[in-house]
């Protein structure tokens, strides 16, 4: 059994060159940073990672998610329905079309059969979410189960609205739920709201990585070894080569990924316990010059500003881009959407340095999100969390299986062990994985190549990576400022990239950054990480 | 007897009847040539959008996106919308809310306007001032979902239609338009016995066709762009009309499935998008014409008259 505590983990997290743990208690609005983070003294919950089955790759906390060539035979997960026949009702996000209504949805009625209760799911666009969640908090008509949206002032409606999950969950209380105790530790950082748990955490680890995919086969078909961008300068000349025709190299101007090349991945830093800015730092230069480089070049697709991502996808796919940058996890739906194309292989870039060496991998956060229950469920509080714990039954199980590809032979045929989406795939997507998931592996239906090459990524780009070192710290100029100070910033960003204005014009845009808002919220950060840091 | 010189020969010719100048031709050209232009902004990406509905998808595929001239019309985008999926259904409440709604709109509007027209109405001018002032103050969004939930109305089409059925601006327009009508006439009906109802029905309503063509066009324009409405109030995505689905597609960029469309055929994603686009647009197109000939008068009177 792995065990943490809280303590270890904000030690872990704060320190200059921590990996993977964060510490996150909460990212709302509250705006004393010293009663909020003393007040977050809740044991986490013991984590028991899923003892069932055995990866064919190791995890490796902040290195590696664990990967599965093939899926195992499944194992039993629960022996009863976890429901009480009384209707769940649950509102949440989606970035799916739209599944089929509960009548016309054989996977969404066998679902309630095996829960024991009729899941009542209200989905609204991703995009859409957070108006939708404010207008049903002010009218107080909150389901039984929510997504948390962004709203002003979180960790106080947490405390007011949704119901206290300590009692269930932390320490060794949440063995009782092995599906939720197998999610790790740094995902429930964020569910712990002025000492008490209040929600379950929707992990997604590793997976989230921020990354550029490649088409491999088409820089095979040019001769060209991806092993050989070793450099900025060696990266330019096979986007050069990569172009032409019909194809240009990139499907967006790479400016993340030139930063991760740059070892200024993230805009915030901390050194001996300072926190900062490096967006006066001469690498923001160096950056962006080569970023407009690309550019200027002729290797960016011209029309990738303000292109929607799935156009750049469906680039991707025709062979139009041979590089966009995308999460990890798009390494397999890229697959899945592409499946047509012939000697499709596709591989994520590494990340060198700018004139050789190695670059700087930015960790993601440790979850999409997380689910609380309504304060005004009362009794029915174990029953939703049985629920809950059933959603997040473990990669390996029976109940995995059901909850991510659906019925055999109707939304998936078995081939070998594995289960490969049909045509009625699409019927899954009922957005239950957002009221409580498990814990994410990399696993690709019939792909072992693709799983090994993806696992080696993971090795290979986090030996040198820097998380974002005000997760889990609180600033109230941040929560009213950041964005619209980011939104300037990367309308600046766009014009330089493009040839509209020279690079010279970053260092005033970054002060306007800074004297708009922007050191503010570095003071009020550093003041929420030493509130911190005297807790230890 | 005086002879007319060439030059002033040529700034007669540019002297037109109402006596001002003629443009020169460079000018003509350029006024063209700046207008020509213009309307090429606006029409070529609406071109773009139809010609991608109906392109082949290896067209749309091989140029990354939108296409300006198809290589040959393909109307699978259109068969699998219509072929009873999610898009089709939200085609039906789209068209039951905007007809429905429209329908509510009018009657109610020309009913307030009416009776605030009447001079024998208690406090009229302040009932008047009241509908003005609604003009100003919005009761924003929180009230009125609060109201719009104590009514019962959360996740039905009533809450799409009811929390905007009356538009002040509307009334306004309208009470002016009744009130411009001949009093003798309703005069000469009252004497004959008609009732304030029977006033209105006979006389008002059929006398205003041009205002109401032109009010009942703004308020089934707004039913049928609305989407904020069904976001807020709908929980079941099976009610939501076409431009919260045509916003999932376009905006939000989610994927259409098969589901969605009720095809095993999935047309490109971009001809898809484009087609649901077309035919949100199309509805107000087809009705416009036809109102068109109203449209000035209706829309005048509230410019006019108070």
């Amino acid at each position: 059994m792995i065990t943490m505590s809280r303590r270890t983990l904000l030690t872990g997290a704060l320190g200059a060159g921590a990996a993977m743990a964060l510490a996150s208690c909460d990212s709302g609005g509250g705006t004393d940073p010293v009663a909020e983070q003393s007040a977050n003294t809740a044991a986490l919950p013991t984590y028991v990672p899923y003892a069932g089955v055995e990866p064919d790759l190791p995890a490796e906390l902040g290195r590696t998610s664990a990967a599965f060539f093939a899926y195992p035979d499944p194992a039993t997960f629960s022996t009863e329905a976890p429901g009480d026949g009384q209707p769940v009702r649950f509102m949440g996000p989606t970035s799916f079309g739209l599944p089929p209504a509960l009548p016309d949805n054989p996977f969404w009625q066998e679902m309630n059969k095996r829960i024991g209760s009729d899941l009542d799911i209200s989905l609204t666009p991703a995009g859409e979410y957070d108006a939708k969640f404010s207008t049903t908090v002010a009218g107080n008509s909150l389901p039984d189960a929510f997504y948390v949206g962004s709203m002003p002032a979180r960790a106080k409606f947490m405390v007011a609205k949704a119901a206290d999950l300590t009692e269930y969950l932390s320490g060794d209380a949440v063995q009782d739920y092995p599906g939720l105790a197998s999610i790790p530790t740094d995902s429930w950082q964020e569910c712990i709201f002025e000492g008490s748990i209040r929600a379950i955490p929707l992990n997604r680890g590793l997976v989230s990585l921020p990354s550029v995919l490649m088409r491999n086969d088409l820089l095979t078909s040019a001769g060209i070894d991806r092993a050989d961008i070793t450099s900025f300068e060696a990266l330019r000349e096979i986007s050069s080569e990569m172009t032409g025709g019909n194809r240009w190299a990139w499907g967006d101007a790479p400016l993340g990924h030139l930063r991760r090349m740059a070892d200024i991945p993230i805009r915030w830093t901390i050194e001996d316990g300072v926190l900062d800015t490096n967006l006066l730092d001469e690498r923001q230069h160096e950056a962006l010059e080569a970023t407009r480089a690309l550019v200027a070049d002729g290797s960016v697709n011209p029309d990738a500003a303000g292109i929607p991502a799935s156009t750049k996808k469906q680039w991707f796919g025709g062979g139009q881009a041979a590089f966009i940058s995308d999460s990890f996890i798009a390494w397999f739906s890229l697959y899945v959407a592409n499946e047509a194309v012939e000697g499709l292989e596709i591989q994520a870039m590494g990340i060198p340095g700018m004139t050789g060496g190695t670059g700087t991998q930015n960790l993601p956060r440790p979850n999409a999100g997380f689910t609380a229950f309504s304060a005004e469920v009362g009794d029915r509080l174990p029953t939703l969390l049985r629920i809950a714990d059933w959603l997040a039954a473990p990669f390996g199980t029976e109940e995995y299986l059901f909850n991510k590809y659906g019925i055999a032979g109707r939304n998936y045929d078995v081939v070998g062990s594995d289960p490969v989406p049909s045509a009625l795939a699409t019927e899954v997507n009922i957005g239950s994985l957002y009221m409580s998931d498990a814990a994410r592996v990399i696993y690709s239906p019939g792909r072992p190549e693709a799983v090994q090459s993806a696992w080696d990524h993971q090795s290979a780009v986090t030996a040198k990576t820097v998380p974002d070192p005000t997760y889990g710290l609180e600033s109230a100029t941040a929560s009213r400022v950041l964005n619209s100070l980011t939104g300037e910033l990367s309308s600046v960003e766009q014009d330089i990239i493009y040839g509209r204005r020279p690079v010279s014009d970053w260092d005033a845009a970054a002060q306007a950054f800074l004297d708009g808002g922007g050191t503010t919220i570095v003071e009020e950060y550093q003041a929420s990480y030493d509130a911190i840091q005297a807790m230890q | 007897m005086t002879t007319m010189t060439s030059e002033s020969r040529t700034r007669a010719r540019r002297t037109m009847s109402g006596g001002q100048a003629r443009p020169s031709v460079p000018a003509t050209i350029a006024k063209g040539t700046v207008f020509s232009i213009a309307c090429a902004l606006v029409i070529l990406p609406f071109i773009g959008i139809v010609a991608t509905s109906m392109a082949p998808a290896e067209q749309i595929s091989a140029a990354g996106g939108l296409v300006l001239f198809p290589e040959r019309l393909d109307f699978s985008a259109y068969d699998a919308i219509l072929s009873g999926g999610i898009v089709t259904r939200a085609l039906g409440v789209s068209v039951l809310v905007t007809v429905g709604g429209t329908a509510v709109s009018l009657t109610v509007s020309s009913l307030l306007a009416y009776t605030l027209t009447r001079r024998a109405l208690p406090f009229r001018r302040g009932l008047t001032l009241l509908v003005v002032v609604s003009l100003f103050f919005s009761p924003g969004l929180l009230p009125t979902y609060l109201a719009v939930q104590s009514y019962g109305l959360l996740n039905s089409l009533a809450a799409l239609i009811l929390p905007t059925a009356l538009s002040a601006f509307n009334v306004i327009v309208l009470r002016a338009f009744f009130g411009g009508l001949p009093p003798d006439i309703l005069d000469a009906a009252e004497i004959d016995g008609a009732s304030e109802m029977r006033l209105l029905t006979s006389i008002v309503i059929p006398l205003s066709k041009a205002a109401l063509a032109v009010i009942g066009l703004f308020y089934a324009v707004g039913y049928w762009n609305a989407f904020f409405s069904a976001l807020i109030y709908l929980n079941d995505s099976a009610m939501w009309p076409l431009q919260l689905v045509l916003r999932t597609y376009v905006v939000d960029d989610n994927t259409i499935t098969g589901y969605d469309l009720a095809s095993d055929v999935i047309p490109a994603q971009p001809a898809l998008q484009m087609a649901i686009l077309v035919i949100s647009v199309l509805p107000i197109l087809l009705v416009y014409p036809w109102l068109q000939k109203h449209f000035a008068k209706g829309a005048l009177t509230g410019a006019i008259k108070g």
